[in-house]
């Protein structure tokens, strides 16, 4: 029988165990094959278990929220009543290929409608911003894919250009938002996470990479932050946007 | 819209995938979703600002399937500890894991046990840590981790079981 039982042996797959008894698991398993299948297990389970829950918020996306706790919850905020519209996106990538596409796409559609984008600080001002908030895109989007929502009874697409991280670990993304009535304005925003949930930045123009970030709630200064790969923002995805353990 | 309402609403793509985990079931989780909002609009004033949102509305969403099984009569059903003790195979194939689908790992969840679906929900599936998650459950930390512990091995167990039945 082994000297490490299951609890220390899940602790140390998932990274939690104190580093001296990690050591000591990891010097026996060296040699041990059975004892690295047992870790394997553990691990396992996490890659199972996250990968079947990232399908399930796919799927979830989807599908509309009973009417019962639309109503309940308000959905959307913005007056009068405009209709929320869940629909599939209207186009799927491989994830290999989404950074890549949604620079590309951030790019030619920068050069197009530059005149056009706006930056918007706070969601008062915008019921796109309202629509995609009411909706949790912010949370649930990976970079690069669109999806059509309704504004107003108006088409709207709303995709994620990139996410960064803080220095103090919490994540924000940029968002922006397409209307499909060449007549209206595109717009683009920052959220970061703020407590619980993510919040408009205020973003100063002309300052990138300056540290003028501000959440329109007020707290410390906020800075563009380190940009994610398309790998970490997927962990980060699966995990709810959580600090990574 | 208030800003208990439109965090609650930030937080409701998490509270549904948190509501699959434990229902193991699209519809049902829905339901219980929605009936865990109601609960929580109605105890807001016991939430306090400042504290996590997210522990506070999965300990209200967790009480009310632990309501709604004990309501069925439904849990206890495999709390067998012997079954649950038993050794895991040692092999393990990597390319099962490619083939499980949402719908098999959801079929084996809800044959397991109410207490390990719970932890297994907060910590692997939501990602909360043990400390977290014992603090949802007001279980003490240790407990936590042998349930989880339990769970995971067990959920491995029987999907190595159904796919063997399957080949």
């Amino acid at each position: 029988m082994s000297e490490f039982n299951e609890v220390e042996l899940m602790a140390y797959a998932d990274g939690t165990l104190p580093p001296e008894r990690a050591a000591r698991i990891e010097a026996a398993a060296r040699d041990n094959p059975v004892l690295q299948a047992r870790i394997e297990r553990f691990q396992a389970s996490t890659r199972l278990l996250q990968g079947a829950f990232a399908q399930a918020d796919r799927e979830a996306a989807t599908r509309p929220l009973p009417p019962a706790l639309q109503a309940l919850l308000q959905l959307p905020p913005v007056a009068p009543g405009p209709r929320v519209v869940p629909l599939r996106p209207r186009r799927s990538r491989p994830p290999a290929l989404r950074w890549g596409l949604a620079l590309a796409a951030s790019l030619a559609l920068g050069l197009a409608t530059a005149v056009l984008v706006t930056r918007t600080g706070g969601e008062a001002t915008s019921p796109a911003l309202a629509v995609a908030l009411a909706e949790a895109l912010p949370g649930q989007l990976p970079s690069g894919e669109p999806r059509a929502i309704s504004v107003d009874g108006q088409g709207w697409e709303a995709l994620v250009l990139g996410s960064t991280q803080q220095a103090d670990g919490r994540y924000c993304r940029e968002l922006e938002l397409l209307p499909a009535d060449p007549a209206a304005t595109a717009e683009r925003h920052w959220l970061c996470q703020d407590g619980a949930g993510w919040a408009p930045v205020t973003v100063a123009e002309g300052s990138a990479g300056s540290g003028d970030w501000q959440l329109a709630s007020g707290g410390a200064p906020l800075s563009p932050g380190r940009r994610l790969s398309t790998a970490e923002e997927a962990a980060a995805l699966a995990r709810g946007w959580t600090a990574p353990r | 819209m208030d800003e208990f309402r439109q965090q609650l609403v930030s937080l409701l793509p998490r509270l549904r995938r948190f509501a699959l985990a434990l229902s193991a079931d699209p519809v049902e989780a829905d339901d219980l979703l929605q009936t865990a909002c109601e609960k929580a609009l109605q105890a807001r004033a016991q939430w306090q600002p400042g504290s996590r949102l997210d522990s506070w509305l999965y300990r209200i969403l967790q009480n009310q399937w632990i309501d709604q099984q004990r309501g069925r009569q439904r849990h206890g059903e495999v709390d067998d500890p012997e079954l649950l003790e038993q050794l895991p195979d040692e092999r393990w194939d990597r390319q099962l894991e490619a083939r499980l689908t949402l719908e098999r790992v959801l079929e084996v969840l809800a044959q397991l046990p109410e207490a390990m679906r719970s932890v297994l929900a907060l910590v692997t599936v939501q990602g909360l840590s043990y400390q977290e998650a014992a603090e949802v459950l007001a279980l003490p930390i240790g407990t936590v981790m042998s349930r989880l512990a339990r769970g995971r091995l067990e959920l491995m167990r029987r999907l190595e079981m159904t796919e063997v039945g399957r080949v």
